[in-house]
């Protein structure tokens, strides 16, 4: 009887099975999850720049050529044109990024406040679910002590003095239980911060002030590449260089894709925040270009600089931007080369804008005009490769169910922010877009020192309420014909505020309205 | 080199005014922050930052009186050891009070914050020579920083039982 199988069959089919599992085994051990895995979700890189006005960006119309890297972005990405922040500074802008609601609901609206806590366990590592490895990693101590409240639903959460000159600064990040360490030392006992900046240790907070600021000036200059000195982060005086932390970040997203797919990396960097410290190669840019901001009238609540002051601050500003802008262009081509874009949404966001006009400096003041408010938002989805364009309002409240929807999974209340246009949600042009600043308030009572801007359709009606000199006012602008916001139309034509102004009290008063009931 | 220290009786009174003002001093601060913190964390992690505060306060307590203890060590015994009390006292209040004036009126982060610090305390250490010696001088200045002493000695048995409790805190929250 002869054989089923000849023995040269016998090893051809040998050869082919030892092939066979050579190949699953290279795959399985090489190749990150997703790529093995085609029914596997894809990863979201979400880059957060701080301070960055989305009316200094070329990619957004802006005559200096401030960011030729996301103009390449734009080519594969979705560029919303007309988004805003739901606030006017870190805390506030970055929990309405984090949780999807307004300040005026969340109630981080005072300078590194929280979060509520009822509504904490509800923040976008949480929505967007295990089913992700999520990564966070913020240089902003404001951000950071968000992050701090969803320790619970973050698998990795880098210190925020990670990539530094000295990353041994915090005392918080010593300790293993570092969510409260943080809150207790650098939050309270080791304040470092501005305001009120008192220390609630009488006699080690001080010494390490002391000690700590004159360590940090000590080593910040002497740096070739850095002669304005090394960027520092304010809020901590911690000195760090751009090209680490972004290096740094490679680094990250590299051992994510290896080891963590699908992953969900949030990025939340400290530049152009200021003082603004490009380096060498950017110190002398545009320099001679024919440039000249537009001269508006000086705001009642002004910072005390002159136009002349305000108009070289925004120059190193401009510089700062397209040094960040090389440095982003760097992570992209690394991005690029790993073949993450083919798998992964690539997201770019800023916290809040920057006011370089009108006599304002910075963005602690109780200003909405646009360059605090109107800040960049660019998707690149997986496999894209064309530029789409979207000029409907949008908020970033819209950004976490998007995320969530990304992730596919559903918000657990129907909330008030929308999935993107052009990533499963649908344009509205009659929608009604707020931004909340009142960092004077009570978190715990109603707004009652406050500024809300409201942005629907042409116009965008922002009101001013408890203010020394400038109470219950409010400004209307016609964003499609005065995009500067240089004429009030209230004066000319107030019939045009009735329905309008309606709204937004309605609005504000149902803010209120949980707070009242308690007092 | 015994002879060189105050005795045990001298020292507590002394002690109690330092805690009664760094302690003091993390509380005010500590329920300023409360209403905040009550509104975002749950009470375990409250009295988890609690918890390292009052650690904190104990390490700078014996860091104050280490050092006075030093200057004993140091100087001549008719100038602080035998008048341990009453200087201790004097110079516990003024330094410290000097602290608390300087944080609550200059607080913030500024580069030159080193160097501002540097007459104000020179001027701090000259009132201070000023009242150790008129506190030698003048009875009811002494008499005065006597009954202050004695008095804040109950606030002890409130505060090191507090401070074992924390420092247990912050050990488990740190294991493992």
């Amino acid at each position: 009887m002869s054989s089923p199988i000849s023995r040269r069959e016998l090893l051809k089919m040998l050869a082919f099975f030892s092939a066979g599992a050579a190949a699953s085994w290279t795959t399985a051990r090489f190749l990150p999850a997703s790529f093995s895995n085609p029914n596997s979700r894809p990863n979201i890189i979400f880059i957060v720049t701080d301070t960055t006005s989305a009316t200094n960006l070329s990619v957004y119309g802006y005559p200096r050529q401030t960011t030729p890297t996301l103009e390449k972005l734009a080519g594969r990405a979705t560029v919303y044109h007309s988004h805003y922040s739901g606030g006017s500074f870190t805390t506030a802008g970055t929990a309405t990024l984090l949780t999807g609601m307004y300040p005026w609901s969340h109630r981080a609206i005072n300078q590194m406040g929280l979060v509520d806590q009822k509504i904490a366990g509800e923040n976008m590592f949480d929505l967007i679910g295990d089913g992700y490895y999520r990564f966070a990693f913020t240089q902003n101590m404001a951000a950071d002590v968000l992050l701090g409240q969803f320790y619970r639903d973050i698998n990795q959460h880098l210190p925020t003095t990670s990539f530094s000159v000295r990353p041994d600064t915090l005392m918080g990040d010593r300790f293993k239980d570092t969510a409260i360490a943080l809150n207790a030392y650098d939050d309270f006992l080791f304040d470092m911060k501005n305001d009120p900046g008192i220390p609630g240790s009488l006699l080690l907070g001080l010494a390490y002030k002391a000690f700590h600021l004159r360590r940090e000036e000590s080593y910040r200059y002497g740096y070739a590449n850095y002669p304005l000195g090394l960027p520092i982060r304010k809020d901590v005086s911690l000195a760090f260089l751009n090209e680490t932390v972004y290096d740094g970040l490679k680094s990250e997203v590299g051992d994510l894709w290896k080891q963590h797919s699908p992953f969900f990396a949030y990025f939340h960097l400290w530049s152009p925040h200021e003082p603004y410290t490009p380096n060498k190669a950017f110190m002398n840019l545009f320099k001679k270009d024919p440039y000249k901001p537009i001269d508006k009238p000086i705001a009642l609540m002004n910072s005390g600089m002159s136009t002349s002051e305000i108009n070289t601050q925004r120059l190193y500003y401009d510089r700062y931007i397209a040094n960040v802008d090389d440095e982003i262009g760097k992570l992209l081509d690394f991005i690029e080369q790993a073949g993450l874009f083919e798998n992964s949404y690539i997201i770019y966001t800023s916290d809040h804008g920057q006011m370089h006009e009108r006599g304002i400096f910075g963005h602690v003041n109780p200003y909405l005009y646009e360059p605090l408010i109107h800040i960049p938002l660019m998707i690149s989805a997986p496999g894209q490769n064309t530029r789409h364009d979207i000029y409907t309002h949008t908020s970033s409240i819209d950004v976490l169910p998007t995320l969530v929807n990304i992730a596919g999974r559903e918000m657990p209340t129907e909330g008030i922010g929308r999935i993107l246009p052009d990533l499963g949600g649908t344009e509205d042009d009659g929608r009604s877009i707020f931004s909340v600043e009142a960092k004077t308030n009570s978190a715990f009572a109603p707004l009652t020192k406050t500024t809300i801007a409201m942005i629907k359709g042409e116009y965008k009606l922002i009101y001013y309420k408890g203010y020394d000199g400038y109470d219950d006012v409010f400004e209307l602008y016609n964003l499609s014909e005065d995009i500067e916001e240089m004429q009030n139309l209230i004066p000319k034509n107030p019939s045009n505020l009735a329905g309008l102004k309606d709204e937004l009290l309605e609005n504000l008063a149902l803010a209120n309205r949980p707070f009242e009931k308690k007092q | 080199m015994k002879k060189r220290f105050p005795r045990i009786q001298d020292v507590v009174p002394v002690y109690a005014v330092i805690s009664f003002m760094i302690y003091g001093w993390t509380f005010v601060l500590f329920f300023w922050k409360l209403p905040s913190w009550l509104h975002y964390m749950t009470l375990s992690q409250v009295f988890g930052a609690f918890s390292y505060g009052i650690l904190t306060n104990l390490v700078e307590s014996l860091i104050v009186i280490g050092g006075l203890l030093g200057l004993c060590a140091v100087l001549p015994s008719r100038y602080l050891r035998d008048t341990f009390v009453d200087r201790g006292s004097t110079i516990t209040i003024i330094a410290l009070g000097s602290l608390m004036l300087y944080q609550y009126q200059f607080g913030g982060v500024r580069f030159d914050f080193a160097n501002d610090i540097r007459p104000w305390f020179i001027a701090t250490f000259f009132i201070i020579l000023l009242f150790v010696f008129l506190v030698a001088k003048i009875r009811f200045l002494k008499s005065t920083m006597l009954n202050i002493s004695d008095r804040l000695i109950i606030f002890l048995y409130i505060l090191i039982p507090l401070s074992v409790i924390c420092v247990l805190d912050v050990i488990i929250r740190n294991l493992g």
